[in-house]
């Protein structure tokens, strides 16, 4: 019988009482201890703290060792540790207290012995576990330590204290009071409190009312003796003109005078201020944790921080301004993966969810997309490996890559042995790639030599693919110095590649082959080549000052990158045309998708006149497709010879013979004026290993960019234009261009 | 041959998660590590009484509960990375996502009994732990 049962869409967790995670690691509570002792006063009673032991044993799966936690009291610290721990310790102080899967909570007690030989002052000093593991011939090797931190604090017998030393009140105008908060007296005898009668309230212990000292607005109130006092604000502070400063509280005993503090902010409207807005952790499993952030929000009132169970929380209660010490469980509870979820804050009654996002590694944080493309220049795409300096790394790529218009596949097999520093190395599949990717040699090869129409679509519209991104399948070997058993062996399929930084701007499966996808003068002159990667059949559009003019259709057929030639001999002067390259959208389009930019990716070309001269030089840029400008300057080839000529000696006399010419042809030509923005494509340019003239019918003239400089900007120029040099590659010895 | 008894069942609508089920059954029993695993592991929560024959309803999570500490084991991390999960493990539960899927695994002293319905092994209704959903 079929049951057909249906998942709730929001689908939620049982709840449990029980929240205690399987690896856990160290917390001490309270952490750090602080105590205060008046010298006179009767003994401290004895302070607890509640311990919680690292899961040492589940992280050690060997079977051959057990764990021990031993501890050390600096000797000239007050007090013994007394408890669990200490208890063991006594029964066999060399083994110390071995940790088994159920002993990890334990409770340690501090009995303080000697405090009355302390001196008036501070003391801080730690209790250090030290934990080692032993092995089957009882030798034991430390593996880590942690601190249990306390503060004491002595004070003269004649003193008296106030904690804490500062209050802060939050108030929105109108709204209900806060509630009053505790401060604690610590003195032997009576002592005097004087407050600001008309802005604060004070009330508890064993205080008595003396009404307002004379000639003054402060009330006094006595008491004797230690004891938690309220402290509250008045409607005075129900004003968003009132000053806030100077509103000391005066407490005394017969010896000594403190101040007391109190601050109230006036607020407004009733809202959070909270920093930062969003929180990423990353962990290595075994290797690295990730480490504490700091959530801090402001607010007019009460502050209560909570988030996902794999997160810790500490100072997740507070008022007015609260610091939150935020840090992921141990990375052991979870699996790889990203996980997403929100800290919600609570300020002063209103919510807010901070997004938190815990990346959780094992061995390999790819860093390189398995779905899309990535780019071999892009510095987001390292791979870093982790783990323990127990291995060594075997890394092999096996890369089929495309020649220019061919679909034949090439292989390469690479391997790569690594080693690991500090836990970690990395490792830069792109540029590994730049190295075996091929290049463009000739125009031929994308059957663009002249520009002109060959292919009998081009009348209708002139595309070129170039070449298909080259696919890499990467495997990395973990191997262990001793153990085989314990080889690693991760496989990563199909990760796609093609040349270049990833685009500024670009789509999944979308993008516009050009960095800054910047502007292009051009002339009606000009032809430009629009360059992009499209893996689905598309349709682009060409907007002509803001107004479509075309829609081309493209079948892709089963390549990705493209060149779109583009005429602009119906256009004028000051013509703005743009190219617009949709995204891929599922189900049915935004009404703005055709407008919105975030839709679409583009590129601009503003049309200027004609020039005295038009030369189209072409290049190949970093993503190994052919960039194309028309320079509209002056033109000069300048011819160079070098002869090898030699000195001969016959019949008692040298003379000087030639034997060779060596002929060079360069070619400096003027840009014309281009946009300011335009050094950047230019800049393209002499990065490139070849380029060419193309002009028409003939063939085209292969060159190397060789200018040695470029005035990017210049405060001086109103009108850019550069001088641009290349050498010419001549096709033959007795080629001469002109 | 594969564990396809949730598909045969149609336990539930959608047939991925019937896949999903499969899959975890289809490694459990493959596993060494896991032990008599049909006399030690079953599923409970709401999936359970359904099964048993209370009214269809829809559910927040599947659950499942084992006595057996090895099973509880091979069901927190190595299963999540067979299953490509995301996974976080407590001492009492594993709670685990996958394509929007929640299914808990409980660790238990007291399974109680359990009942075998059209082939599947179920905690029997009166067993089944107040707070699993």
């Amino acid at each position: 019988m079929p049951f057909n049962i249906v998942l709730d869409s929001e689908q939620s967790f049982s709840i449990s009482t029980l929240n205690g995670l399987a690896f856990v690691d160290w917390n001490f509570d309270p952490s750090p201890l602080i105590l205060t002792y008046v010298q006179g006063s009767a003994n401290l009673p004895d302070s607890d703290i509640d311990t919680i032991i690292k899961d040492y044993l589940a992280l050690d799966t060997s079977g051959d060792f057990t764990y021990h936690v031993r501890y050390t009291i600096p000797s000239s610290f007050p007090g013994i540790l007394k408890g669990e721990i200490s208890d063991a310790l006594a029964a066999n102080a060399l083994i110390g207290y071995q940790l088994t899967s159920s002993n990890l909570e334990v409770t340690n007690t501090i009995e303080w012995q000697g405090l009355e030989l302390l001196l008036e002052g501070e003391y801080t000093n730690n209790i250090v576990l030290s934990v080692f593991r032993k092995n089957a011939d009882n030798i034991y090797s430390f593996v880590a330590f942690r601190l249990i931190q306390i503060r004491l604090r002595v004070l003269n017998s004649q003193a008296i204290s106030v904690n804490p030393t500062s209050l802060f009140f939050g108030h929105v105008v109108g709204a209900t009071l806060p509630a009053a908060q505790t401060i604690g007296i610590s003195v032997n005898g009576n002592f005097k409190i004087r407050i600001p009668d008309v802005k604060f309230g004070i009330s508890g212990g064993n205080l008595v009312d003396q009404g307002m000292v004379t000639g003054t607005a402060l009330r006094e109130y006595t008491g004797s003796g230690t004891q938690t006092l309220n402290f509250t604000i008045k409607s005075y502070w129900d004003d968003l003109e009132v000053p806030n400063y100077a509103n000391p509280v005066f407490i005394s005993n017969d010896f000594n005078l403190i101040f007391l503090s109190p601050n109230v902010t006036v607020y407004e409207v009733n809202e959070a201020y909270i920093n930062p807005n969003e929180l990423v952790f990353t962990s290595i499993i075994n290797v690295s944790e990730a480490e504490t952030q700091l959530l801090n929000v402001v607010c007019p009132g009460a502050i209560v921080v909570s988030g996902p169970l794999w997160l810790i929380i500490l100072n997740s209660t507070g008022a007015l301004e609260n610091t939150s010490v935020i840090k992921p469980i141990l990375s052991n509870n979870l699996s790889p993966g990203t996980y997403e979820d929100f800290i919600k804050v609570v300020a002063n009654g209103l919510e807010y969810f901070i997004p938190v996002t815990f990346n959780v590694y094992e061995n390999i944080e790819l860093g390189v997309s398995t779905s899309g493309v990535n780019f071999t220049n892009d510095l987001d795409r390292i791979t870093r490996l982790y783990n323990t300096s127990d291995f060594k790394i075997n890394l092999k790529l096996s890369i089929t890559y495309f020649r220019y218009g061919s679909l034949l596949p090439q292989l390469k097999v690479l391997s790569y042995n690594l080693a690991l520093f500090n836990n970690r190395t990395e490792f830069f599949i792109g540029k590994t790639l730049n190295n075996i990717l091929a290049e463009l040699e000739a125009l031929e090869d994308v059957q663009l030599q002249n520009l002109e129409n060959l292919l009998p679509l081009d009348s209708f519209a002139f595309f070129r693919p170039y070449y298909k991104p080259a696919k890499v399948n990467l495997e990395v070997d973990f191997i262990h110095a001793n153990n085989s058993a314990l080889n690693i062996t991760e496989s990563f399929q199909d990760l796609l590649f093609i040349k270049g930084r990833k685009p500024l701007k670009v789509f999944a499966n979308t993008a516009v082959l050009n960095f800054y996808a910047e502007p292009l003068r051009v002339t009606p002159n000009s032809i430009a080549l629009f360059n992009y990667y499209k893996t689905e059949n598309h349709e682009f559009s060409i907007y002509k000052n803001g107004v479509l003019e075309r829609s081309i259709g493209q079948a892709v057929g089963n390549n990705s990158m493209f060149c779109y030639r583009h005429k602009f001999n119906t256009y004028a002067p000051g013509d703005v045309v743009e190219i617009r390259l949709y995204k891929m959208m599922e189900g049915a389009l935004p009404s703005d998708f055709s407008s919105n930019p975030n839709y679409y990716v583009s590129q601009t070309y503003i049309v200027f006149p004609e020039g005295k001269q038009s030369y189209h030089i072409g290049w190949e840029n970093e993503y190994g497709v052919l960039d194309l400008m028309e320079f509209t300057g002056d033109i000069a080839f300048n011819m160079a010879y070098e002869s090898n000529i030699v000195k001969n000696y016959s019949s008692f006399k040298e003379y000087l013979r030639k034997i060779d010419t060596r002929r060079s042809q360069n070619v400096v030509i003027n840009t014309g004026p281009v946009l300011q923005a335009n050094p950047k494509r230019l800049d393209s340019l002499l990065d490139a290993k070849r380029a060419w003239i193309i002009n028409g019918n003939d063939d085209p003239i292969a060159l190397v960019p060789e200018t040695k400089s470029l005035a990017n900007y210049d405060s001086d120029q109103e009108l850019y234009d550069y001088d641009l040099e290349f050498q010419i590659n001549l096709n033959n010895d007795y080629k001469v261009n002109s | 041959m594969s564990y396809k008894n949730f598909t045969d069942e149609t336990v539930f609508a959608d047939s991925k998660v019937n896949v999903l089920c499969n899959r975890i059954y289809d490694y459990l029993i493959k596993e060494d590590s896991v032990k008599d695993f049909q006399t030690t592991f079953c599923i409970t929560g709401t999936v359970s009484k359904i099964i048993q024959g209370a009214a269809l309803s829809e559910i927040p999570v599947i659950a499942f509960i084992t006595n057996s500490a090895d099973t509880y084991l091979f069901c927190s991390k190595p299963l999540a990375k067979l299953l490509g999960a995301k996974v976080l493990v407590f001492k009492n539960r594993v709670q685990m996502q996958i394509q929007g899927v929640y299914l808990e695994f409980w660790l238990t002293s007291n399974i109680g009994t359990i009942d075998e319905i059209s082939g599947f092994f179920v905690q029997d209704t009166a067993d089944i732990p107040t707070n699993i959903k």
